[in-house]
């Protein structure tokens, strides 16, 4: 190439990126550092990989039954019992999740329980059925349909084989035979706590918001509980102050996010406005409000 | 009723059959022999002519020997010299005929025509079914006496491919120099020279070709072995197999699909058709397959079509006439009767029809599909007679037309046909003894199976070999059939003997005709199948030694039938169930024995004569008869039996032993036994007898010690069993010891020793347990004494062996007597004082050892020696106080070196050496921890060690200067334990602060000593006392805190320590010792080192990175200056510390001097005399050329580096930006100024940049944002890699080097890699599969339009990127149950398969741009293969997404259809781009297809979507058959 060529290409590629450099420091809104690119890309890869061998090797409806009902009762066997006040709320939430159970692919023995731990902001399924949500997420629910897709959102993973393939997966990891249930004991429970793989967060986002829409809730419940979690999100971003404590910020979230790679609840709004639009289900804004028995204010019950 | 209905009609069929055969046949057999009369006629005419010929030939040669002048005119061809076979050497097949030598005419082959030579051969084999291309029928050869000359031109070829005429001798053969050389029936009508005969293959053979032919053996012998073929021939084979896949195997699949889908069609119920309708077209169809048969048969190019599609009607049609009466859906006929005599017309009529093509495939196709249709839809027994119409007539035709490989199908069809139907009455367990109704009618019908096909097969007439295997395998699957279809539905299980006898019996007899009888292979077969199947019958109706005794008469039985009768077949299957009987008595008599003498010792006399008469019967049979008889044994695997049979015996043998004595007798027994084997095998000499009596010799061992010893017994007591038996049995070792040696040969000395250590064993283990504990070690070593004078005397020196063993114990024993002291004398344990003897049995071994072998006598005596001090360090270990021990373990290293000097023996010396040596340990272990007084002020340790000390100078001193073994090296390790001693000694006694300074005098010392003494090794010790000073230093003297004067005490005495260190530095070593220079360096290293950690202490931390910068730089300058190494190693040091410290500690103030930043200050300090010393470092030519000095300037763009990410921190995606850009900025001066490392710099920077990216760029965007940070910071990083991608091009010499190491490369992936992560996050994940695809498409589009290889293996690897994506993501990965919109479910995935294959238009027009590499490397050759032929890769990629997607996302039972129809569509794509792999892809579908086919769909399919398969897959086979037939031709141009 000429010299001059070079010359205007070079000062027109050096503009560009001054400018690409200029209006990245001028966002307002910082982006923080981390891993999630490679980890996303490696748990595609992962869940990808594994994905094609759970279709080869699928437990039967009555095999993934048994097996939930094993972990459930692991799981009975670590928390306290009810008083009379959780236990209205869990009849509430039970009546709410059977009627969603009925609209689900697969015929399953759906039970809902709810955990009375104020500080536990999540919710999670087992395979076979059982489905579990925390104290501390009802306290932020503020409307019925909120519940119902939350709800949904559990069934949907297990509908879709997500809690199955999770067993399968870690049993072929510590080559376990799922016959014998007894050698359940070596998978942690936590593992069913810690969020699944993107793609499968999105899809049962989407299939639980079909679910609550058939069973007569708004879609705007899952609109409004993702902002919740954003909000919840935006509060543990942390900065880093040199490269080092960057590099070690990264390894730690690299370690510790791996199995944590569903997106971000920025992302899952986005997808709940976008099959909004594209359902055209504008219209069905109004929700129902939360049970009248358990309206919380400040973490009290009041009747 | 119905059943002798069905009995009824079988009879018909026979007596119909039968004189209609007769008659046939008589007329044929009149035919033929009229045939044979006139061939063998025309043969002796032809032979004659040929004796003609041949003399006429012998008479030109010796006319040719008689002109060697004309000659030599001829052409070097001609001299080819004719074979001169032998009547003893028949010709070769593959060696010239006659008509090659046509050269003798003088015709040379050059002057023949083109078309002459290469004859226009067609390049596939004909379009016809193997069968039909076997020659015509001959007339059986009469063997004919042995011609004086035989010409290869009579060879007849040996098989239908020997007939094939060689390519290079078809040119001759219209210009045949013999005439009548040339008929023969088998050979291929010649080709006329000119012009070339167009192919012609099908019509040359004569319809009456494809009927059986039989033909002489081969003559094996001469056969030269095939060679090995090459690529070209095995791509001919290919091509061949795609021919034969094409034109033939597809077609009779896809007519067996159609037939077999048009019977489900009719089977199944469809609603609007009522049976009638049905019935109509199924009659139709096969009409019309028959006369659309007819009809393309007799045209040349659809012969095969026709063909199968008669086979095809015949099946369909004889399936209709079944199903009128049996298959409910078709059901419009109400009589059997009228249906059986239906059936067996249009038997007839097939047979008849089928047989005008004597073709076996259109035969066979139409009775096997007949078979399967008809097996579809069984219900009653009875609708098996069509079974056995169709049995009868193919046993028909088989005889007639001799196609046994026919009847092995139709066997199998029979009795499948018959286990299926049983399937669906009794399930999958079968009868289980439950009766059924139709049980008899279904026994009846077997029977007639069975019979039918056995008189088949014995009534046969047998020509090739291959015929008998055929036949062989028929025979074995009719029983086998037969037995496991009776077991299927057996149910009276307790008769299975009676059928297996009778079954036996009946083949035993059968085998026994006189017609069996002349074919040997019949009658071995029959033979052993009805003995074993007799045998077999045996354990099903008796038990336990019943069986054994049975089948040891049999075996008997059979044996003598055997020599008196002759017959070998009778002999080697008595011997074989002689082997049975010995498999019996191990596995199950043997057993019951095992069982009885675990509950006691009592006596077992039935099991006792068992086996003694089976191990008299045996070694009668293998000692006896095999010596008797020896020329029915010799030179035959018989002979092996026999030699079982004498293991079987002695297994026997000891089993009866076992049996009939028990406790300590059963040892001698054994032994007995033994001794008697022995001195039959001493007798025979035989070595199976002499392994199995050393088996009874281990089995008298083991038995001897597990009861003879008698373990149980109190310890120190008698038993007199063991008194008495120990003894003999030691005694007959030693018997058999000497009865085992035949010859003075290795084989037979390990026996004889084996025994005689088995004696010499017991007579140890007698003593151990008979002999008080501390008398042992005396015995012991007095019985090893003995043994080896013993051995000296008889000359037999494996005793010395024994004697060694036995030294051991006595040692051992020695060691362990007494272990409590319980006995003392005078303060000595007794058991220290018994040792003394085996001290001198030692010794006296050592010296009077009767051994032959001088190193084993060295080994020995050695051993014996060092035993010997070892015993006595242990005796000196127990005897004497515990800090005088290693005084006394001195002085006995004292004794043992001055002892050397009088007996020359070096061991003593070494011996000496080892035990000085666990002297010092022992004072360095104990001694050294000693805090006793010894006298006044004197401790125990100074005084003891200091005798230690004192040993080890004298030893160093005396001994070394009088005995060459003492050699400086041992001598110097003296003086090293001396000085470590008192490097101890001054640890212990010298002040606490100051010591350091009195090590490091001490060395200086020592240093200046042995330079003066010229003692070298003292210099070393030097060393040793400055590194402790040193390190004394570093660990204590920098904490000390007390002060002298003005100066603190540790400034004072690293002071002193440092300059020491600097004085002594170029003195430590001797002048010239290699190590000397090295030694300097050390000491100013140390000196600098201990000054820099003082700056350390005293300056502030903000800039002692500043002072460490500039202190190098001094360093480096007086270096420059005094050209002193060690300095400027000294200054790259200090360099390297300060920009670690620039790194951890500067990056990280904050403080300001004068406003301005600290960090910013001192890191440029420190920059700036990096980039000064990367100019002024003195290093040697080499080391710059190198580029070495460059470290400075890369720690300088590191700082840089840092800096920038320290001011971009704030906003994370900016630091990508900023390190591209400065590597953009980098790269630009490094070209400008031509510094290449400043390139290289640049790379990095543009790697950090593109790693950085997946940490923060990648992710910086909002969801759904699309112009976001991502976009524009990433984009700007992308354009940099290309640009200077771009400004590297091939031939610019500046860049050489950045091209060496593949820069070039790297650019170019890191910016299509920096793409493609781009989209893998711009994209909805679905999609990122077809942006994938078309970025793939673009980098094709980019090789083709510039010319750069790079971008077409990327584009490859993006393909592959999208296939594995698509693979694992969109179909693998999908969800279960969404995705039910039509992008879902086909849209992305087929926009992916459409863009990978639109891009088959560039990677064709790529196709050989890129030749492949001759790389030895696999890999680089597979790639640069990959690249040479891309458009392999993107259409094979495509398909496999595609065929998958269809898989994944069709309904189950639209898949093979979807199958199908993508198959037809690929092999349309193949002909219209002319590629063969596409095709053969194609092909390979389709059968994949059927394959799934066969394998699932016939299973699981619904009824409605199991016809559509197999009739639209049948049709896409037979349409692609068709046009493979069609374009024959066109193809052939591909290839």
């Amino acid at each position: 190439m000429k010299r001059s060529v070079v010359f205007v290409v070079f000062s027109l590629i050096l503009g560009v990126s001054l400018a690409g450099l200029y209006w990245s420091q001028r966002r307002p809104k910082p982006t923080p550092v981390s891993a999630n690119a490679i980890l996303n890309i490696a748990a595609d890869a992962q869940r990808d990989l594994a994905r094609a061998p759970m279709q080869f090797t699928r437990l039967s409806d009555e095999e993934e039954i048994a097996i939930g009902r094993e972990l459930a009762a692991r799981y009975a066997a670590q928390t306290r019992k009810l008083t009379p006040q959780e236990e209205g709320v869990e009849k509430y939430v039970r009546r709410v999740g059977g009627a969603l159970a009925v609209h689900a692919h697969r015929h399953l023995p759906y039970v809902f329980h709810v955990l009375p731990d104020r500080n536990m902001i999540n919710a999670f399924s087992l395979p076979g059925g059982p489905v579990y949500i925390g104290g501390g997420l009802l306290d932020l629910m503020m409307s019925e349909d909120e519940l119902a897709n939350v709800l949904a959102h559990e069934v949907e993973h297990i509908d879709h084989y997500h809690c199955v393939e999770r067993v399968q997966l870690e049993a072929g990891l510590k080559k376990l035979n799922l016959e014998v249930l007894g050698q359940l004991v070596q998978i942690p429970l936590e593992l069913w706590q810690i969020g699944y793989h993107k793609d499968e967060e999105f899809e049962a986002d989407r299939e639980g918001m079909f679910l609550a829409v058939q069973s007569g809730y708004s879609p705007y419940g899952a609109v409004s509980s993702f902002q919740h979690f954003a909000k919840l999100h935006d509060e543990y971003v942390v900065h880093a102050r040199d490269p080092a404590q960057e590099l070690s910020e990264l390894a730690i979230q690299s370690l510790t996010g791996y199995f944590r790679s569903h997106p971000l609840p920025s992302e899952r709004l986005d997808q709940a406005n976008r099959v909004i639009v594209e359902k055209h289900w504008e219209g069905r804004k109004s929700q129902k409000p939360f049970r009248v028995e358990y309206e919380v204010h400040n973490g009290e019950f009041v009747k | 009723m119905p059943f002798t209905q069905l009995v009824l009609v079988l009879y018909l069929v026979l007596a119909f059959f039968t004189p209609v055969l007769a008659i046939f046949l008589f007329v044929r057999e009149a035919k033929l022999r009229k045939q044979l009369k006139a061939l063998e006629e025309e043969n002796a005419r032809q032979h004659s002519a040929f004796q003609r010929d041949v003399a006429e030939l012998k008479r030109q040669l010796a006319a040719g020997a008689q002109h060697p002048a004309s000659a030599a005119e001829k052409p070097p061809v001609a001299e080819v010299r004719l074979p001169i076979p032998t009547p003893a050497a028949p010709p070769r097949a593959d060696r010239p005929t006659p008509v090659v030598v046509t050269p003798l005419n003088a015709t040379p082959p050059a002057s023949l025509p083109t078309e002459m030579r290469e004859p226009a051969k067609p390049y596939f084999p004909p379009a016809t079914p193997p069968v039909e291309k076997k020659p015509e029928i001959l007339p059986e050869q009469k063997p004919q006496p042995p011609a004086p000359i035989l010409p290869p031109a009579t060879a007849v070829p040996t098989s239908a491919s020997e007939a094939k005429p060689l390519a290079p001798t078809r040119p001759a053969e219209p210009k045949p120099l013999v005439p009548a050389a040339v008929p023969s029936p088998l050979r291929t009508p010649p080709v006329p020279a000119v012009p070339p005969a167009p192919p012609k293959a099908p019509s040359a053979i004569p319809p009456a070709a494809a009927a059986r032919v039989s033909t002489p053996r081969s003559f094996s012998a001469l056969r030269v072995p095939a060679p090995k073929p090459t690529l070209q021939q095995r791509m001919k084979g290919v091509d061949a197999l795609e021919e034969a896949l094409g034109t033939n195997w597809l077609l009779k699949l896809g007519i067996i699909l159609v037939v077999i889908g048009v019977a489900f069609f009719g089977i199944y119920e469809l609603g609007a058709l009522g049976a009638l309708g049905k019935v109509a077209i199924s009659y139709i169809t096969s009409l019309v397959l028959l006369v659309g048969g007819i009809f393309l048969e007799k045209r040349e190019t659809y012969r095969l079509l026709g063909r199968a599609a008669i086979g095809g009607g015949w099946a369909l049609l004889f399936f209709s006439t079944f199903g009128i009466y049996h298959v409910g859906a078709m059901h419009v006929l109400n009589s059997l009767t009228l249906d059986c005599a239906l059936m067996l017309m249009v038997a007839v009529a097939m047979a008849v029809h089928t047989l005008r093509y004597r073709s076996q495939f259109v035969t066979g196709l139409a009775f096997l599909l007949a078979y399967t249709t008809v097996a579809l839809s069984h219900d009653t027994v009875y609708s098996l007679s069509s079974g056995v119409i169709l049995a009868i007539g193919l046993i028909a035709i088989v005889l007639k037309m001799g196609w046994f490989e026919l009847e092995v199908f139709g066997i199998l069809a029979s009795y499948l046909n018959h286990l299926y139907w049983l399937y669906r009455i009794l399930g999958v367990e079968g009868a289980q003894g439950r009766p059924f109704e139709a049980y008899h009618a279904s026994l009846t019908m077997l029977f007639f199976y069975w019979l039918t096909f056995r008189i088949s097969y014995v009534f046969r007439t047998i020509k090739t070999d291959f015929e008998e295997h055929v036949s062989t395998l028929s025979a074995l699957l009719n029983t086998l059939l037969l037995l496991g279809i009776m077991k299927f539905q057996s149910v009276q299980p307790e008769l299975a003997y009676l059928a297996l006898l009778v079954v036996g019996a009946f083949e035993f007899s059968f085998a026994q005709l006189p017609v069996t009888r002349r074919r040997r292979r019949a009658f071995v077969v029959l033979t052993i199948m009805g003995a074993v199947l007799m045998l077999a019958a045996a354990p099903f109706h008796y038990s336990g030694n019943n069986v054994a005794i049975l089948w040891l008469v049999g075996a008997e039985v059979l044996l003598a039938a055997g020599i008196i009768f002759k017959e070998v077949v009778f002999r080697r299957l008595g011997l074989l169930t002689g082997l049975l009987v010995g498999l019996h008595i191990i596995g199950i008599d043997f057993r019951q024995l095992v069982t009885l003498r675990a509950s006691g010792e009592g006596l077992a006399l039935a099991l006792g004569v068992l086996f003694a008469l089976c191990a008299f019967v045996f070694y009668l049979n293998a000692l006896g008869i095999g010596s008797r008889w020896k020329e029915f044994f010799a030179n035959s695997p018989d002979c092996q039996f026999l030699t079982i049979h004498t293991y079987i015996g002695a297994f026997a043998a000891g089993a009866a032993v076992w049996a009939l004595f028990s406790r300590d007798w059963t040892a001698l027994a054994f032994a007995a036994v033994m001794l008697v084997l022995a001195t039959f095998g001493r007798k025979l000499e035989s070595f199976h007898l002499q392994v199995q009596y050393t088996l009874f010799g281990a089995l008298t061992m083991y038995r001897a010690l597990a009861v003879n010893l008698h373990l149980e017994s109190p310890e120190h007591t008698h038993v007199n069993t063991r008194i008495l038996t120990l003894p003999l049995l030691a005694a007959i070792f030693h018997l058999t010891a000497k009865l085992a040696a035949f010859r003075d040969d290795p084989k037979h000395r390990i026996f004889r020793g084996l025994f005689a250590f088995a004696g010499t064993a017991l007579f140890a283990f007698l003593i151990w347990f008979e002999v008080p504990e501390l008398w042992r070690p005396v015995a012991f070593i007095a019985f090893a004494v003995a043994l080896s004078e013993a051995g000296t005397a008889l000359r037999y020196h494996a005793l010395a062996a024994h004697a060694h063993v036995l030294t051991l114990l006595a040692v051992f024993t020695a060691l362990t007597a007494d272990s409590a002291n319980l006995h003392i004398w005078h303060g000595i344990p007794v058991h220290a004082l018994a040792a003394l003897p085996v001290i001198a049995g030692c010794y006296w071994l050592a010296k009077r050892l009767g051994v032959e072998n001088p190193r084993h006598l060295e080994i020995a005596r050695s051993a014996y020696t060092w035993v010997a001090a070892g015993l006595m360090l242990w005796v000196l270990y127990e005897a004497l106080h515990t800090p005088w021990i290693a005084v006394g373990w001195i002085a006995f290293a004292l004794i043992l070196g001055l002892s050397a000097r009088w007996i020359p023996y070096r061991q003593l010396v070494w011996q000496a050496n080892a035990v000085s040596a666990c002297a010092f340990l022992r004072a360095y272990l104990f001694n050294l921890t000693l805090q006793q007084m010894f006298w006044h002020k004197i401790s125990m340790r100074l005084f003891t060690v200091g005798l230690v000390t004192a040993g080890a100078y004298l030893l160093a001193k005396i001994a070394a200067d009088t005995i060459e073994e003492f050699n400086p090296l041992i001598r110097n390790a003296y003086t090293w334990v001396g000085a470590f001693f008192i490097g101890i000694l001054i640890w212990y006694e010298a002040p606490h602060a100051w010591m350091a300074v009195f090590f490091l005098v001490a060395g200086i010392l020592l240093a200046l000593v042995g330079r003066r003494w010229k003692l070298p090794h003292l210099g070393f010790q030097e060393h040793l006392f400055a590194i402790t000073a040193v390190a004394r230093a570093f660990d204590v003297n920098y904490d000390l805190t007390a002060s002298c004067g003005h100066f603190s005490l540790r400034i004072i005495t690293i002071s002193i320590i440092a300059a020491g260190l600097y004085a002594i530095s170029r003195m430590a070593a001797e002048r010239g010792a290699p190590h000397a220079l090295l030694s300097a360096y050390l000491h100013t290293t140390a000196a600098t080192t201990l000054l820099a950690l003082l700056m350390w202490k005293e300056s502030s931390t903000a800039w002692l990175a500043a002072l460490w910068a500039l202190f190098a730089f001094a360093l480096a300058a007086l270096d420059r200056r005094f050209k002193l190494d060690d300095l400027r190693w000294q200054a790259h040091a200090l360099a390297a510390i300060t920009l670690m410290r620039s790194v951890v500690i500067n990056l990280y103030v904050e403080e300001t001097w004068h406003g301005v930043s600290v960090r910013l200050l001192s890191l440029s300090i420190v920059a700036l005399v990096f980039y000064a010393l990367s100019r002024l470092i003195r290093m040697p030519d080499h080391w710059r050329a190198r580029d070495f000095h460059h470290v400075y300037s890369w720690s300088a763009s590191t700082l840089v580096s840092l800096l920038l990410w320290y001011e971009l921190q704030s906003r994370p995606p900016s630091i990508a930006v900023g390190w591209a850009v400065f590597g953009l900025v980098l790269f630009e001066y490094g070209l400008l100024r031509k510094i290449t490392q400043f390139r290289y710099q640049a790379y990095v920077a543009l790697i950090a940049a593109f790693t950085r990216i997946f940490f923060s760029n990648l992710t910086a965007s909002d969801a759904g944002e699309f112009w976001g940070p991502r976009l524009y910071t990433i984009l700007p990083i992308v354009l940099i890699f290309f640009f200077i991608y771009a400004q590297l091009p091939a031939k610019e010499t500046d860049t050489a080097r950045d091209r060496r190491w593949h820069f070039d490369a790297l650019l170019a992936y890191l910016g299509t890699a920096t793409i493609a992560a781009l989209f893998y996050f711009q994209f909805a994940s679905e999609w990122v599969v077809t942006s994938y695809a078309a970025l793939a498409f673009a980098l094709f589009v980019a090789a083709w339009a510039m010319d750069r290889p790079i971008f077409l293996d990327q584009g490859i690897l993006l393909a592959a990127g999208t296939f594995a994506r698509g693979m694992a993501h969109n179909l693998f990965g999908a969800g279960y149950f969404g995705e039910g919109d039509w992008t879902g479910r086909y849209f992305v995935v087929g926009s992916a398969v459409a863009i990978l294959l639109a891009s088959l238009i560039f990677g064709l027009r790529l196709r050989g741009r890129y030749a492949a590499s001759s790389s030895s490397a696999r890999w680089s050759r597979a790639l640069s293969a990959i690249r040479s032929r891309p458009e392999q890769l993107q259409f094979f990629l495509a398909i496999i997404l595609l065929t998958t997607m269809l898989d994944l996302k069709m309904r189950e039972g639209m898949i093979t259809v979807a199958w199908g129809i993508e198959g037809v569509f690929i092999i349309l794509l193949a002909f219209a781009v002319k590629e063969r792999s596409f095709r053969l892809s194609g092909l390979g579908l389709l059968l994949l297809c059927v394959g799934r086919v066969l394998a699932m769909d016939v299973w699981r399919l619904q009824p409605r979507d199991r016809y559509i398969t197999f009739i639209i897959v049948g049709s896409a086979l037979v349409l692609v058959s068709v046009l493979y037939t069609r374009h024959r031709e066109t193809i052939r141009q591909f290839l």
